[in-house]
């Protein structure tokens, strides 16, 4: 300790880099190599997937040489490690497209569907969250109540079909197609986005929701905001001058927490409901049907995202609350 | 903070609502699974083979309207002209039928189909490096291919029973008679292919397909297929008549449209892979988002004005009658469970006491099986169950096949189990294995309940489930499961594709995952194999069909109904099957109402 604060505070920051930077590493490796001892032959396993109708013990052979990894463990997975940094991914076993290619496809699908989603949700839960904590116990913050408790315990897919009906059937509004996905052009990409979207916010909402509402509740009861209602300051004033910027931090690292699972996993439900070409499409037939070569991608690169992720919410840390840096 | 978004929803509606669709002609068709693989060596479900053959060309097709299923010339100029010992075909090729362009041709303009691209297309399955799903349509049936792959799969090596004799005519010798060779060249995996695709795309030609068929692929992912009119694809005229218009069964579909005008007929066509039965449902009642669709079996009941209305042209609900079509139409597969033969409680044995006790507990458990009651439960009474396995969908079917095998008759089946001693504590544990799902979750239950009733202790029969098909497939090889829970569909309209699966040869890894063998069955289809159409073959095959329902080899069988509805718009009979896909080129759509 007295040889850092010897140093520079320069110095000293560098230094910090290097560790953590050192961490992420580390942390990488080790997630990477789970997943690498995870994805095996025995668990997934393309053989009796692609092996026909009618196949001979050859054929079936055949296939399992031509699946089989290497046997040196240190080798493969320093393989493994290669092709996540280097991107080149290989191919899919099951339909023979690259890798890389495929999962860039589905990366900007998940992305242009999730991100507008994950930032309209999180803003719409913080505005409510604000006003369910302005409004403590009044009418507004019951309504919140109610209705978000209504929304957590609605399964996924009734709030779905229930939207696609109302939204789409002939006999209800019919406003907007059932299902489909287009980003060929602004327009088809909004009429299209709709319905995914409205389902993925009021998700976020009904997880966030009460959760911001209660650390804004609890920041009203520190020393700070008591004094500052009894200096006679407004409830609203101390809400949104004081108590939002003290949980914004939270926020930020909540929200971005969100985002790798969501456009590197994808959100499988709403993607299948939808016929949405995403990530979780993806992932699901990859696991599904053996192609060992998209999952491994998948889940290394979701590492390295989280990894980059954390290193990144560290520095935005600095800034947006200088005193906790991490 | 909130006001602009509100604002945004406002403006995305309006613009929503008015989104004036000025685009082309644009069929959507809705199938319940995902397709994986435009590559023809691999396209071995409904869904891959609906791209293949609409992106390349088979030599023969099925005709479109036709059932049960004809074939018609397609890329060939003509049926084959096959030798008096029926050992060599000879095919001759439309002229002047091209590749699409693409830059894996010298100049980027498509080249000339010719034989050598057909010889080409059938060796590939026979090269490792292509990992075929289909070569076991032509393995030991063709001179020297199977000798040309195990002597390394070299392309510039001659097959001598598999040879063009010049650009457009192919000669195919066979090893002994194999009359259902014009049927595997109406199959998806037949497909023409150019060399030059297969090898410039290496492991992507799947994604990337080079045909020469009337549409070719713009786009393809994990929702959906998108294709667009091949423009250069020769000129067809319809003849409605020869393609097998009845007017009693097609008459009011406005058929009359496409007569005398050259396939295809729309410009875009699209397929979207569509698992949730509630989505699917949902994008074809809307009218807008999709076209055609199978109707999820538990809407059957709400779409029909009555629910039990199976005939081939159902009247459908009210609400939904003036806007779109409906036909139901016998699955070409069966559905079956099938002893292993390899369990040494349910399967052959050595000791003849022994396999007649092992017979007994096999038959007793096909009469204890209820199967109008599983007809109403699972597939809400619309399927039709047939005793053995040959299907009414292919021309061998028999009507007249006594029923006893699927009549219920729960003394008996007790009785049987009495007189042989299997007694509750001796009858064996019974490893139920399904894919994940509810439906077959239920089919278990169900499966549990009926053999309970017979006095099989509930505790005997247990679920296995797998995630995939690929490991309940892997079980199965393995021989680790005494019932296969089976599904088979056709690919090709004769029953010899069905009774294949019991022929002693094709045991695991083959398609025979019973692993019955039985002498007598082994030689009569050995037998029936080289015959020709007839009622000597359909009289063999009546006995092949009788010897698996006297061995009790499975609890069998059932072909599902599906209904098929699509909107009025759309000009098409359709069609779901692996033999089928080729009806795509017909559809045509009606300008959208104004």
């Amino acid at each position: 300790m007295t040889s850092a604060r010897s140093r520079t505070p320069a110095a000293h920051g560098r230094r910090q880099v290097f560790r953590s930077a050192l961490v992420a590493a580390a942390q990488f490796l080790l997630i990477t190599f789970i997943v690498h001892i995870a994805l095996s032959e025995d668990t997934v396993d393309p053989v009796y997937q692609l092996a026909g109708k009618n196949p001979t013990s050859a054929e079936i052979a055949a296939l399992r040489s031509a699946f089989s990894g290497n046997d040196d463990l240190l080798q493969s997975y320093s393989g493994y490690v290669r092709s996540l940094i280097t991107l080149d991914l290989g191919h899919s076993w099951v339909t023979g497209q690259s890798v890389r290619s495929l999962l860039g496809n589905a990366v900007l699908v998940s992305a242009t569907l999730v991100l507008p989603a994950v930032f309209m949700g999180h803003l719409v839960s913080l505005a409510l969250a604000i006003l369910a904590a302005a409004r403590r116990g009044k009418t507004a913050d019951r309504i919140l109540r109610m209705a978000s408790a209504a929304l957590f315990s609605t399964s996924v897919l009734i709030l779905i079909m229930v939207l696609q009906w109302a939204l789409s059937s002939p006999d209800a509004l019919a406003l907007l197609p059932a299902r489909g996905w287009s980003i060929a052009s602004t327009s088809e990409y909004l009429t299209y986005i709709m319905l995914p979207t409205l389902v993925l916010v009021a998700l976020v909402i009904a997880v966030n929701l009460r959760f911001y509402r209660t650390i804004l509740v609890e920041q009203m009861a520190q020393s700070y905001a008591v004094f500052a209602l009894r200096q006679g300051v407004t409830r609203w004033r101390v809400v949104l001058y004081h108590a939002v910027p003290n949980i914004l931090g939270v926020v930020l690292v909540r929200a971005a927490y969100t985002l790798p699972p969501a456009v590197f996993g994808g959100a499988f439900v709403v993607e299948s409901y939808f016929g949405i070409p995403g990530m979780g499409q993806v992932s699901y037939n990859a696991l599904l049907a053996g192609d060992r070569p998209v999952a491994a991608a998948i889940l290394g690169l979701l590492a390295l995202a989280i990894v980059v992720l954390q290193s990144f919410i560290g520095w935005t840390y600095r800034f947006v609350r200088p005193q906790v840096v991490p | 903070m909130r006001r602009p978004i509100l604002l945004i929803t406002v403006c995305l509606i309006i613009l929503t609502a008015c989104d004036s669709s000025t685009r082309d002609k644009t069929y959507v068709h809705a199938m319940d699974q995902t397709a994986t693989t435009a590559d023809p060596a691999k396209a071995a479900t409904i869904y891959d083979s609906f791209i293949v053959k609409n992106v390349y060309d088979t030599l023969y097709r099925y005709k479109y309207l036709a059932r049960p299923y004809e074939l018609v010339p397609n890329l060939a100029s003509d049926f084959p002209e096959i030798s008096a010992d029926r050992l060599v075909y000879t095919i001759r090729l439309k002229p002047d039928v091209f590749f699409i362009d693409d830059p894996v041709f010298a100049g980027g303009s498509g080249r000339m189909v010719t034989a050598d691209d057909v010889v080409y297309s059938l060796k590939r399955h026979f090269d490792p490096a292509a990992q075929s799903q289909g070569a076991w349509l032509w393995r030991d049936r063709i001179v020297g291919l199977d000798e040309w792959a195990s002597a390394g799969a070299d392309y510039d090596t001659a097959v001598a029973g598999l040879l063009a004799v010049d650009d457009h005519v192919v000669q195919i010798t066979l090893v002994r008679p194999y009359p259902q060779l014009i049927y595997t060249l109406a199959t998806a995996f037949s497909a023409v292919v150019p060399r030059e695709a297969v090898e410039r795309h290496g492991p992507e030609f799947g994604r990337k397909p080079v045909g020469s068929g009337p549409f070719v692929l713009r786009r393809f992912d994990s929702a959906r297929a998108v294709m667009a009119a091949n423009p250069a694809f020769r000129s067809e005229p319809v003849d409605l008549e020869a393609e097998g218009f009845d007017s009693a069964l097609h008459g009011d579909l406005g058929l009359e449209h496409i007569e005398g005008r050259s396939p295809p007929f729309v410009d875009r066509l699209e397929l979207h892979f569509i698992q949730e039965s509630a989505s699917r449902w949902a994008a074809m009642q809307s009218g807008r988002d999709v076209h055609f669709g199978l109707v999820p079996n538990e809407a059957v009941p709400a779409a029909l004005a009555s629910a039990q209305d199976i005939r081939p042209r159902p009247t459908l609900a009210p609400r939904l009658a003036d806007r779109f079509h409906a036909r139901t139409s016998v699955e070409s597969a069966v559905l079956y469970q099938a002893f292993n033969f390899d369990h040494p409680d349910f399967g052959s044995s050595e000791d003849p006491d022994r396999a007649e006790r092992n017979r007994a507990l096999r038959c007793a458990m096909v009469k204890a099986f209820d199967w109008p009651e599983h007809n109403r439960r699972i597939y809400n009474g619309l399927a039709q169950v047939y005793p053995g396995v040959i299907p009414p969908m292919v021309p061998e079917f028999d009507p007249t096949m006594s029923s006893d095998s699927i009549e219920r008759d729960l003394e008996a089946a007790r009785m049987l189990l009495k007189t042989h001693g299997w007694t509750a504590e001796n009858l064996p544990e019974i490893e139920f294995g399904v894919p994940a799902g509810t439906t077959q979750r239920q089919i278990y239950e169900q499966f549990r309940g009926f053999m309970v009733e017979m006095g099989y202790p509930a505790r005997k029969i247990i679920l296995r489930q797998y995630a995939s098909f690929g490991a309940l497939n892997q079980a199965w090889k393995n021989s680790e499961l005494p019932i296969v829970n089976k599904g088979w569909g056709l690919d090709y309209p004769d029953a010899e594709n069905i009774l294949q699966l019991f022929y002693g040869p094709n045991r695991v890894p083959g398609s025979n995952d019973g692993n019955f063998d039985n002498a007598e069955y082994n030689s009569l289809f050995e037998q029936a194999l080289s015959m020709l159409p007839g009622p000597g073959r359909t009289a063999i095959y009546g006995r092949l069909n009788q010897i698996i329902v006297d061995e009790c080899a499975a609890i069998t069988g059932l072909s599902r109904t599906r209904l098929m509805m699509w909107d009025q718009r759309a000009i098409a009979f359709p069609d779901r099957m692996i033999s089928g896909g080729f009806y795509l080129r017909f559809v045509d759509m009606l300008p959208p109402p104004s």
